[in-house]
């Protein structure tokens, strides 16, 4: 027996369901087809990403590694930081991958955003996404992070809350707690990064990310030691 | 012989319930160690935590590789009911380097063709100091079990240290050197393996505690 890298492991096991992968390539083909006839329009293709991402990168690492199904990869490495490393790598690769190629796709038809969607805000969103999706559907059922966290957005807009309180959202750099409240706000809604909000500094941009980061390594350093014993034998 | 897997004094326990209590266990090098009990005494998780998966709450465990410069090499399975149901067995067994014809999802095969899927991708080749099996011969048919007690012979045969977990006390006494029998959280030397009627006396000893 070989046992193979994590990262062909995780790509073999079937982190995300194959539904799921067909829609977000059905949303990839309209986001091309729109962008390439109005190279403005590039934003709804990348929130329509970004929406399914939510739940494409919630693959839940604990459920089925309570199931035995990640145990010859675990087993055979002497930490597991290794492991979810990748697992939180496979799990958002189908969403950043579209992404990519929607902002390059953008950049080719001469997209306004297309720039900002690479290395700017847009690229900021994917990126909180990404982590925030992973780590908080981490002990919990595939895809189930993406819909609680679905459920809180509608409920905001339901509520009509003021996400985009103007004083707040201009902030460009220093006013220290200002900037805190500002990127968590952005890591609740980081679609406030696409579209045509209010412009958002750098300062909070850049914290929400370092915020999501470090509450995506909190999360994978308790994971370290969680006891993988096992839930259901059948 | 060298000592390949060490458990001293080691405890757990899940909320109020304490499975295990100062257990202490070894299983050296060409040895295979079966671990009997009772339903519920705590083998998988006394397994589980020979493998690395769970932490015990105290006392330590040790593995020793065959060259001190490496670290040790341990395989364990945990029985048809931990290998993903949604991959096809074909793509999972190339995973790990072996061959196999079947094409259905792993989901989709009979109780025994899974086991007998996961042992073979687990016991192929022979590049592991310590086997650590969990109910190896549930599901199998005749010739699966022949076939594994086979396969188990040839590992201790070759050095390597074994430790099985199992109920089924015959297919046990085909390849056991000597037994532990986890009762109240500790292990407990059941018999000699020159000590005749073994199974009998295994059996005995299950019972026995299970009705306790």
């Amino acid at each position: 027996m070989t046992v193979p890298s994590s990262a062909r492991f995780f790509m073999t096991s079937g982190l995300h369901p194959p539904h799921a992968l067909l829609i977000l390539g059905f949303v990839v083909s309209v986001g091309v087809w729109t962008t390439v006839l109005s190279p403005a329009e590039l934003d709804s293709a990348l929130a329509m990403v970004l929406f399914i991402q939510m739940f494409l990168a919630s693959t839940g690492f604990l459920v089925p590694a309570r199931r035995g199904h990640f145990d010859a990869l675990l087993v055979a490495r002497n930490r597991r930081t290794g492991p979810m490393v990748w697992h939180w790598a496979m799990s958002a690769a189908p969403g950043m991958v579209a992404w990519l190629g929607l902002a390059g796709v953008g950049y080719l038809a001469g997209s306004p955003v297309a720039e900002s969607s690479l290395i700017g805000g847009r690229a900021a969103a994917m990126a909180i996404v990404s982590l925030v999706a992973w780590a908080a559907g981490m002990t919990l059922q595939r895809g189930a992070a993406g819909v609680i966290w679905a459920g809180v957005l509608v409920a905001l807009l339901i509520g009509r809350a003021d996400l985009l309180s103007p004083p707040s959202m201009h902030v460009f750099a220093g006013a220290g707690w200002t900037v805190v409240r500002v990127a968590l706000t952005l890591i609740l809604c980081p679609f406030l990064l696409i579209g045509r909000h209010p412009a958002i500094g750098p300062a909070p941009v850049c914290a929400s990310v370092l915020l999501a980061a470090v509450v995506t390594l909190a999360v994978l350093r308790r994971a370290e030691r969680l006891d993988l014993y096992l839930v259901d034998r059948t | 012989m060298k000592t390949r897997l060490e458990l001293a004094a080691v405890s757990k326990a899940f909320g109020r319930h304490t499975v295990l209590n100062q257990a202490w266990l070894q299983v050296r090098a060409g040895e295979v160690v079966g671990l009997v009990g009772a339903n519920g005494a705590g083998k998988t998780t006394l397994l589980r935590i020979a493998a690395g998966l769970v932490r015990p709450d105290g006392g330590s465990v040790r593995w020793a590789p065959m060259q001190d410069s490496e670290a040790a090499r341990i395989r364990y399975y945990g029985g048809e009911g931990t290998l993903p149901p949604s991959i096809p067995a074909r793509r999972w067994a190339a995973l790990f380097g072996e061959p196999v014809d079947e094409r259905r999802r792993i989901g989709h095969l009979s109780r025994g063709t899974r086991q007998l899927l996961g042992l073979r991708v687990l016991l192929a080749g022979h590049d592991a100091d310590l086997l650590l099996l969990d109910e190896p011969w549930e599901g199998l048919d005749p010739d699966g079990s022949a076939w594994l007690t086979e396969t188990v012979r040839k590992w201790r045969a070759r050095g390597a240290a074994v430790l099985i977990s199992s109920h089924r006390l015959y297919d046990l006494d085909a390849v056991c050197t000597r037994y532990l029998l986890l009762e109240s959280g500790r292990c407990q030397a059941v018999t000699d393996r020159d000590l005749r009627p073994r199974v009998d006396q295994l059996a005995h000893a299950v019972r026995s505690r299970g009705r306790a």
